[in-house]
């Protein structure tokens, strides 16, 4: 079974090759080929790569586990991949992401990249661990009362005795 | 007699021995006790103290005649754009406005929560912004303040804050606080008074909840995306809504209409600009 998260995330800056005269790299999306050739691994160094712009970036997601460097991943397991890639063009961030590239032999991906979001994402927030705190304060003042009722009886006890 | 008063003696010394230990017991409780305190005083310290409001101006009139704007830029921490600052700021101060402008890391919580008290006639606000999850979620706009589970307890709890992230490819992930529509609700000072918000982040009119929130609290209008905007794009719209708006003095949906023609619906997404209370 294919394991579904990502095990692996290499980056690595690409550098810029020749522009492709048939592609249009103005806004809103930009194209870039990304052309890699091994027979039983990803070199990317070796890759060629069109880009506009000498700052894409990019960012593979390997699911098989396999450990490896920039410059030589061997996955076990290549039939499924995922690329992502961000790069800035005219000041402007783009990304893009393809997957299931898959395949032995001369691989050439088309990721269309998008102009980045204004976005974000919302990560939720363990509430309980917020109080976690106040717990540990609120339980020090129980104790406290307790030991000292437990303290003030004691005291009344031994002078009744007395 | 003599092994009597042995046996008092040995009784005496017994009941020292005792009253020597319960002393020392006594300051072992009060030791404890003192510990507690310092431990609860040091926590209610850290956990319950906030910091105070933020001034924005010192030297401004609240009295002032003079309409006043202010430019959140969360933004420029991300996507930097001066010439937008610059082309906002001129059309503003043109049309006799006093701009106040807070860029990057000055964007906090307590600046949100002082908004509405401040008398701004147009708040704009640079900022990402990011929906929560479930059905209808609500949109939470940035801050600038790294987040921390041990600040503003109370509104982590009643959902006013949020702990966000940029989720940029390839950037190293950092947490910020951002405010949800509650926060708008309940934990900002005063009431806005005839006040314009353009919201220039995605989604915020994804959804109803934070439009509804501005205009519950005050605010004259409500402007923003309905899906993702790339910063191109809203910064470019923004441009040209703002010299619709206060330039040529149209009113708000006439300013949207006209810069919906201009520029279309953003590129990548299909966004467009919508709004809440204006005619």
């Amino acid at each position: 079974m294919l394991m579904l998260l990502a095990t692996i995330v290499l980056t690595t800056v690409l550098k810029p090759a020749a522009m492709a005269s048939d592609v249009n790299p103005l806004s809103p999306s930009v194209v870039i080929i990304h052309t890699m050739d091994d027979e039983t691994s990803y070199h990317i160094p070796y890759c060629t790569v069109k880009v506009y712009d000498e700052s894409y970036k990019l960012v593979y997601t390997l699911n098989s586990g396999a450990a490896g460097v920039c410059d030589d991943i061997t996955p076990a397991d290549y039939s499924r991949f995922y690329v992502t890639a961000r790069g800035i063009y005219n000041g402007v961030t783009y990304f893009g992401y393809e997957t299931e590239s898959s395949g032995t032999g001369i691989q050439e991906w088309y990721i269309r990249m998008y102009p980045q979001a204004v976005g974000g994402v919302v990560v939720p927030v363990d509430k309980f661990g917020l109080l976690a705190p106040y717990t540990g304060l609120y339980s020090a003042i129980l104790v406290a009362t307790v030991a000292t009722a437990l303290y003030v009886k004691r005291v009344k006890r031994r002078k009744e005795k007395q | 007699m003599k092994a009597k008063e042995k046996h008092v003696g040995t009784k005496a010394q017994i009941r020292a021995m005792k009253e020597k230990e319960r002393r020392i017991a006594t300051a072992i409780f009060l030791a404890f006790i003192l510990l507690i305190v310092i431990f609860s005083s040091y926590f209610t310290y850290n956990f319950l103290n906030r910091p105070q409001n933020q001034t924005i101006n010192p030297t401004s009139n609240p009295e002032s005649p003079q309409p006043k704007a202010i430019i959140f830029d969360q933004l420029s921490l991300t996507f930097p754009n001066q010439t937008f600052v610059q082309t906002a700021t001129n059309i503003l101060t043109t049309a006799n406005y006093t701009v106040y402008y807070y860029e990057g890391n000055q964007v906090t919580v307590d600046l949100y929560r002082s908004l509405p008290a401040r008398g701004y006639s147009l708040i704009v606000l640079r900022v990402h912004a990011a929906l929560g999850a479930g059905e209808q979620p609500p949109v939470a706009l940035f801050t600038a303040e790294p987040y921390s589970n041990t600040r503003y307890v109370p509104e982590q709890l009643n959902d006013q804050l949020i702990k966000v992230a940029y989720g940029i490819v390839g950037q190293e992930i950092s947490y910020y606080f951002a405010i949800w529509p509650n926060f708008v609700k309940y934990s900002m000072n005063g009431k806005f008074q005839n006040t314009t918000i353009i919201m220039m982040g995605c989604d915020g009119f994804k959804y109803m909840h934070m439009a509804e929130a501005f205009i519950e609290k005050g605010a004259k209008a409500y402007i923003s995306w309905n899906s993702k905007v790339s910063a191109s794009h809203t910064d470019q719209a923004t441009i040209q809504l703002l010299k619709h708006l206060i330039t040529e003095k149209q009113t708000i949906k006439q300013a949207i209409a006209e810069t919906m023609e201009e520029v279309g619906p953003d590129p990548s997404y299909q966004s467009i600009l919508c709004s809440l209370g204006a005619k």
